[in-house]
C-alpha cells in the first residue's frame, strides 16, 4: 500500500468516525416532547375517546442514557350500567339529575338554571367521572438509537393526582319523611363515594421515535401503577403520539 | 405505506417550516384554572402549533384540558352529619357496626385530601390568533382570540335535602334528621371564545419561555373561566 493510499485511508476513517460521532453523541442534550392520545383502564378497557395530553422534558446524560420528567392528564368519564338499568322497577333515582331525569325533589326552575346542553346534549348517564394525572421522574435507556431511528424504555417513580366518584351504593325501597311531614316512599337512593387524593406508583413506557434533524415523531406506550390501597395495584395505560425538539 | 406516506407528509411539513425560516412553533402551557362562578380551581394542559400569517401575527391550533373541582355546597366537615355521602372524613355513614362489607378508613388511599364532589371538565380544541408587539428587547407581549370547541363534562352538588328520618329496607336502618345530596350530572358540546395575553421571553433563538392569562368565556352555557398557566415555545 502506498503512503498516499494509507494517508487517504487514515482521512477516510477520521472523517467517517467524526461524522459517525455526530449521530453517536447527539449534540442536543435537551429533549422536550408533547403528547396527544388516550388512556386505558387496567386491560386496555377504552373508557373514553377523551384526548389525554401530556408533556414531557429529558436532558440526555449519554447517548444511551437520559432523566426524564413527565406529565400525564387522563381524564374519563362512564355511565353507571346499575343506575342504568333501571332499578327499583323504573322509580325517579332521588339524587341524582340529568337531562333526562330530573328526579321529584328539584323544582323546574332549578331545573332550568342548572342544565345548560351547549350546543349539544351528548349524554346525560355519566355519572362517574375519573381524573388521574401521573407525575413522574425517572431514567431512560435507549438500546436502540440511530441517526434516525431511537427506542427507548423508561422506568420511573410516580406520583398520581386522582380526583374521581368510581364507586357507588345503592338502597332500594327506602321510605323518606320529608320536613313538612310528607312520606316518599319506595324511593331509590345512590351513595356517591368521593376519592381525592395523591397516590405512589411506578410508571414503565416504551418509546419509538422517527428522527430528522433537531425534532422527532414518537410513539409511546406508557403503564402507570398506582398503588392505590396497600394491597391494591391500579394499572392504567397510555398510547400516544408525540412530537420531540431537541436543543 | 399509509404509515410511511403519514410519517412522509409530517416531516415535509416540518421541513416545509424550517425552509420557511422559522415560521412555525409549538408550545406547551401548564398551570392554575379558575372557575369563579362555582369557586373552584384546577389546572390547565394546553398544547399548541403555531404558524406566522404575518409580520407580527401567528395563527394557532391548540388543545387543551381545563378541569376545576370544588367542594361546592357540601359542609367543610361532614363526619358527624347522617348524609348520603362518602369520603374518607365519612367513610360509614349508617349501617350496624362490625358489618365487615362497610367500608373501612383504609378504603381510601393514604395520601388523602377532603373531597370536591363538583367536577368540571373540558377538551378544547380550536384556532386563536396572536398578534405579537413589536420589541427589541428579547421579552415581547402578545395579545388575540381563541375560537374553541368544548367537549364539556360536569358533575355538580346541587341541592341537600333534609328528611326529618330516612328508613332503609337494606340494611334495616332509621336515620334522624339525614341529608341526602342531589347531583346534576351533564355531559355535552359546548363552544367558548378565549382572549389571551402573553409573554414569552427568548432564552436561546429558538426557544422561549413565558406565561399566558387566558379567559374562556361560553356564551351558550354563560360559564367564564380563566388560566393562568406558564409555557414553553420552539420554533422551527
Amino acid at each position: 500500500m502506498t503512503t498516499k493510499k494509507t494517508l487517504g485511508l487514515v482521512l477516510f476513517l477520521a472523517l467517517s468516525n467524526i461524522l459517525s460521532a455526530q449521530h453517536l453523541s447527539p449534540i442536543e442534550k435537551n429533549v422536550f416532547r408533547l403528547s396527544a392520545g388516550l388512556g386505558y383502564e387496567e386491560g386496555f378497557v377504552v373508557l373514553t375517546k377523551i384526548l389525554s395530553l401530556g408533556i414531557s422534558y429529558e436532558r440526555l446524560l449519554s447517548k444511551r442514557f437520559s432523566i426524564a420528567t413527565h406529565l400525564f392528564s387522563y381524564y374519563r368519564n362512564r355511565p353507571d350500567s346499575y343506575l342504568n338499568s333501571s332499578p327499583n322497577g323504573g322509580a325517579p333515582i332521588i339524587d341524582l339529575v340529568t337531562a333526562g331525569n330530573s328526579g321529584p325533589f328539584v323544582s323546574k326552575e332549578e331545573i332550568e338554571s342548572i342544565i345548560n346542553t351547549g350546543l349539544q346534549n351528548l349524554s346525560p348517564n355519566n355519572t362517574i367521572k375519573m381524573l388521574s394525572v401521573p407525575i413522574d421522574v425517572g431514567i431512560t435507556f435507549y438500546p436502540i438509537s440511530s441517526r434516525k431511528h431511537r427506542v427507548g424504555i423508561n422506568l420511573a417513580a410516580s406520583m398520581t393526582y386522582e380526583s374521581s366518584n368510581w364507586s357507588r351504593d345503592y338502597f332500594e325501597g327506602t321510605t323518606l319523611t320529608l320536613e313538612n311531614g310528607e312520606v316518599y316512599e319506595n324511593a331509590f337512593l345512590s351513595l356517591n363515594t368521593e376519592f381525592r387524593n395523591w397516590t405512589p406508583g411506578t410508571s414503565v413506557k416504551l418509546l419509538y421515535e422517527f428522527q430528522q434533524d433537531n425534532y422527532a415523531l414518537g410513539f409511546r406506550l406508557g403503564n402507570y401503577n398506582r398503588f392505590l390501597f396497600s394491597t391494591a395495584n391500579y394499572p392504567i395505560w397510555e398510547t400516544s403520539l408525540y412530537l420531540a425538539f431537541k436543543w | 405505506m399509509k404509515n410511511k406516506s403519514l410519517v412522509s407528509l409530517f416531516f415535509l411539513f416540518l421541513l416545509y417550516g424550517s425552509a420557511t425560516a422559522q415560521n412555525n412553533g409549538i408550545s406547551a402551557f401548564l398551570g392554575p384554572a379558575f372557575y369563579p362562578a362555582e369557586k373552584a380551581n384546577g389546572y390547565q394542559l394546553a398544547l399548541a402549533y403555531q404558524r406566522k400569517i404575518h409580520q407580527n401575527g401567528t395563527i394557532s391550533l391548540e388543545t387543551s384540558q381545563l378541569y376545576h373541582s370544588s367542594r361546592g355546597i357540601l359542609p367543610k366537615d361532614i363526619s358527624n352529619m347522617s348524609i348520603i355521602f362518602r369520603d374518607y372524613t365519612h367513610f360509614e355513614p349508617f349501617g350496624p357496626d362490625n358489618n365487615p362489607f362497610l367500608w373501612k378508613e383504609e378504603s381510601f388511599p393514604a395520601l388523602r385530601l377532603q373531597a370536591r364532589p363538583n367536577r368540571f371538565f373540558h377538551l378544547n380544541i380550536g384556532l386563536k390568533y396572536l398578534y405579537h408587539f413589536e420589541s427589541k428587547r428579547k421579552g415581547k407581549w402578545a395579545g388575540g382570540l381563541g375560537v374553541f370547541l368544548s367537549y364539556s363534562d360536569e358533575m355538580k352538588l346541587i341541592k341537600l335535602l333534609r328528611t326529618e328520618k330516612l328508613t332503609l329496607t337494606v340494611p334495616p336502618t332509621d336515620i334522624q334528621e339525614a341529608y341526602i345530596p342531589i347531583f346534576y350530572f351533564g355531559t355535552y358540546l359546548d363552544y367558548a371564545l378565549s382572549p389571551e395575553v402573553t409573554y414569552h421571553y427568548q432564552l436561546r433563538r429558538q426557544f422561549s419561555i413565558g406565561f399566558s392569562g387566558r379567559f374562556y368565556f361560553f356564551p351558550t352555557s354563560n360559564k367564564t373561566m380563566l388560566a393562568l398557566t406558564a409555557s414553553c415555545k420552539k420554533v422551527f
